[in-house]
């Protein structure tokens, strides 16, 4: 049976699909069903048919739970669809049932724990290998990564300079290098870097070109290099960037897209919403210039925003996401659909666009802000009223480069000037108790879920006298309806929209940013910030 | 994957995984034709999913609708924009079956424009002699319907084929003609979703009704 499979692995090393098909049909009968399966898998994904491999693949674990192969190339097969969450505990099992450990047993593992922000699990995973594997050119790029989302950048510079001294043309080391470079060092210009492995992937026939791009074009539009960073920006949506690129519904692929220059200005056209919800709010300063162009639009967003999206932009109409899944059913002619992220291209092609269309998009619930107002006016007794929020971030690096703990806002909890008013989200129990122990009072609001009412959330917020708060979905809010706001940063980058050296948004009014000094401590830097408040 | 409980006035259904409510599947688009506020119930879902597969299986030929009930305003939008763009669907209702456009949002309101426009009020269905023979016919009842499901059978008898609804059919102790269906061999039996269905998928020339 061995061989069978060998002589068919080989035929398809070769090209040799067909020959392969011919192999495993003769031999059927010898082969055990899920070994068959499997091998049928493997076909398939040679043929470039990754959803039946996929189907032949679990066929194959069903008949056979024991059945090893099978979950690793399930993994394999899941990763390449850009499905890494659902490959993860296939590739964990497929690790954790072979033996001796192989770089095909540990690859498709690590490539799942890195794309689902287990970065920690993963270091934990190599330390375990033998040193023979350690020393592995793809174990020690898997390494690098690894300490780059643990923020672990020097040593994870170390070990993409060695690799790329053993071999100048490794564009994965390369890139890695520029990502890690980049990211730990402001003054540190990646786009050479990116543009060697671009040149190096051209010469290659099989070499992923979309995740340097997608890499790239966040270094290019933080560089403010609009007309390239956001043409690179579209390779987000490349299925082998991964969930760290731009996660968008899956019709959104199938379904014809939106062509600026030949559309039909009576047809209603698509627009979706992408990514968290504080670059929603960021793509949609764009939107009243693109409906000047589009005329009839039908946005496509997540329920919660749907108060505060049919307040502003009336004469838009909101659709849930379901509307995409029977787009190929439904005759109603549409122009096609784009994400919103990718129409940014033909409205912010640079600081001037940004610069002529700098106001307020967002509008609040007149009722609640007032009642909010009154409320908070009537509690602050003339104190100065700031709205505070100190986490926020969805990947693991994310989190850590944007928080400020709340024990370095301590300076602002002892000013006897200032009111001040939790608008973070998510689970402040620890938070809550710390002050509780240190009799700091925090004005919150336990009734409102700040991440499912996000109407409510936006009136408090803007029922402040001004907002401190680190680079997070509210400074995108607030920022939108012309709310003064602070934002802290705790680490030298930030996401692009932050720009290098930026002191101030280039999309909201009255958002300024306050960087950290090279010697500055958080306690510093919010002791620096509070300043500001009279 | 999503597993929900729904509950309604009559209905409570746990641990199932209930893709109709999802709004990030097919069903969402929905709230985009009726409003955001409306709550379209598990029969309604049931039975414009019923439909639209009916329809889907007659591909390309020509498949008219009655609505025969103000209540089914959701079925009207939600078939119109699955299908009512192409020329081979139409609808036939009640004199006084009214969608008011200037009510509806936005982007409703260009398919309720349409429903307007591929709806014919002036054959009503006691008048099933004048319907071709060769359409496809969906009727959709309201449960006190007694004389227009007379009617519907007689276009079946006629050789027409389609399909009879009625809605809360199982859901209430009506008065059903079930002598007429009896006599022309055919039978409306409940669903679990709560309505009645009644096929006739072949011709006169024979076959299985």
């Amino acid at each position: 049976m061995k061989n069978i499979e060998q002589i068919i692995l080989a035929n398809l090393l070769k090209g040799r699909v067909i020959e392969a098909e011919g192999v495993l049909s003769e031999n059927l009968a010898q082969l055990t069903n899920p070994l068959a399966k499997n091998i049928e898998g493997i076909i398939a994904r040679f043929k470039g048919d990754e959803s039946y491999a996929e189907h032949l693949f679990r066929e194959s674990i069903l008949v056979d739970r024991t059945f090893t192969p099978a979950k690793l190339n399930l993994a394999n097969s899941l990763i390449s669809q850009g499905r890494y969450g659902d490959a993860l505990p296939f590739a964990k099992a497929g690790f954790e049932e072979s033996s001796p450990k192989t770089l095909q047993c540990v690859l498709p593992y690590l490539t799942a724990l890195l794309d689902t922000a287990k970065a920690d699990e993963a270091l934990n995973i190599i330390g375990s290998l033998p040193d023979s594997l350690k020393r592995d050119r793809q174990i020690q790029l898997a390494t690098a990564s690894c300490l780059r989302s643990l923020g672990d950048y020097s040593k994870a510079i170390s070990i993409l300079e060695a690799l790329m001294q053993q071999d100048p043309s490794d564009i994965i080391a390369t890139r890695i290098y520029a990502d890690v470079r980049g990211e730990a060092d402001v003054r540190f210009n990646p786009i050479p870097f990116y543009d060697r492995c671009l040149e190096l992937a051209k010469k290659r026939k099989k070499a992923a070109i979309a995740p340097i791009k997608w890499n790239m074009s966040l270094h290019l539009l933080r560089r403010r290099e609009f007309v390239r960073g956001w043409e690179y920006y579209d390779a987000g949506l490349d299925a082998s960037v991964g969930s760290l690129g731009r996660s968008l519904p899956a019709p959104v692929r199938r379904y014809s897209q939106l062509d600026l220059h030949s559309l039909d200005r009576n047809r209603w056209s698509l627009i979706v919403v992408e990514q968290g919800i504080g670059d929603q709010v960021l793509f949609l300063s764009a939107l009243n210039d693109i409906q000047a162009d589009l005329n009839k639009i039908v946005l496509i967003c997540e329920r919660r925003m749907f108060p505060i999206l049919s307040r502003s932009f009336p004469s838009i109409q909101l659709a849930l996401p379901g509307l995409l899944e029977g787009l190929e059913i439904t005759s109603f002619p549409f122009n096609g659909i784009a994400p919103i992220g990718s129409l940014q291209k033909n409205y912010r092609a640079s600081i001037a666009d940004y610069t002529r269309s700098k106001r307020p998009f967002l509008k609040v619930d007149r009722k609640s802000y007032n009642d909010f107002r009154a409320q908070l006016l009537d509690e602050a007794k003339g104190k100065t009223i700031v709205g505070i929020s100190w986490k926020g971030g969805f990947w693991e690096n994310q989190q850590r480069n944007k928080a400020i703990e709340l024990k370095n806002w301590e300076s602002l909890f002892n000013r006897n000037d200032v009111y001040l008013v939790n608008l973070q989200y998510g689970d402040l129990t620890k938070d809550m108790k710390w002050l509780e122990e240190r009799n700091f009072h925090l004005r919150t609001f336990p009734e409102v879920d700040f991440k499912k009412d996000l109407d409510t959330w936006l009136s408090i917020s803007a029922a402040c006298d001004g907002i401190i708060s680190v680079s997070t979905a509210l400074v995108h809010f607030a920022g939108a309806v012309n709310q003064k706001v602070a934002v802290v940063m705790p680490d030298v980058q930030g996401p692009w929209i932050l720009g290098i050296d930026d002191t101030r948004s280039i999309v909201y009014p009255n958002v300024h940013y306050f960087r950290k000094g090279a010697r500055e401590t958080n306690d510093e830097l919010i002791q620096r910030v509070i300043r500001i408040i009279r | 994957m999503h597993t929900n409980t729904y509950s309604e006035q009559g209905l409570a259904i746990r641990n199932r995984k209930l893709s109709l409510f999802e709004e990030g599947r097919e069903a969402g688009a929905l709230p985009s034709l009726l409003g955001f506020t409306t709550k379209v119930k598990f029969q309604e879902r049931s039975l414009l999913e019923t439909i639209s597969g009916l329809i889907r299986a007659r591909k390309h030929e020509s498949v008219t609708i009655f609505l025969h009930d103000h209540e089914l305003k959701y079925l009207a939008l939600g078939l119109t924009y699955r299908f009512g763009f192409k020329d081979n669907l139409h609808f036939r209702v009640n004199a006084d079956f009214q969608i008011d456009v200037s009510k509806l949002d936005l982007f409703a309101r260009e398919v309720g424009l349409r429903f307007n426009s591929i709806t014919n009020r002036d054959i009503d269905i006691t008048r099933y002699k004048e319907i071709n023979a060769q359409e496809f016919l969906i009727f959709v009842f309201h449960p006190e319907s007694d004389f227009e499901q007379r009617a519907a059978l007689q276009c079946f008898k006629k050789g027409n084929v389609g399909a009879i609804f009625v809605r809360d059919f199982a859901l209430q102790g009506v008065k059903w003609p079930f002598l007429a269906y009896r006599d022309l061999g055919f039978e409306l039996s409940e669903t679990s979703d709560g309505f009645g269905h009644c096929f006739s998928l072949s011709s006169r020339l024979g076959g299985y009704k």
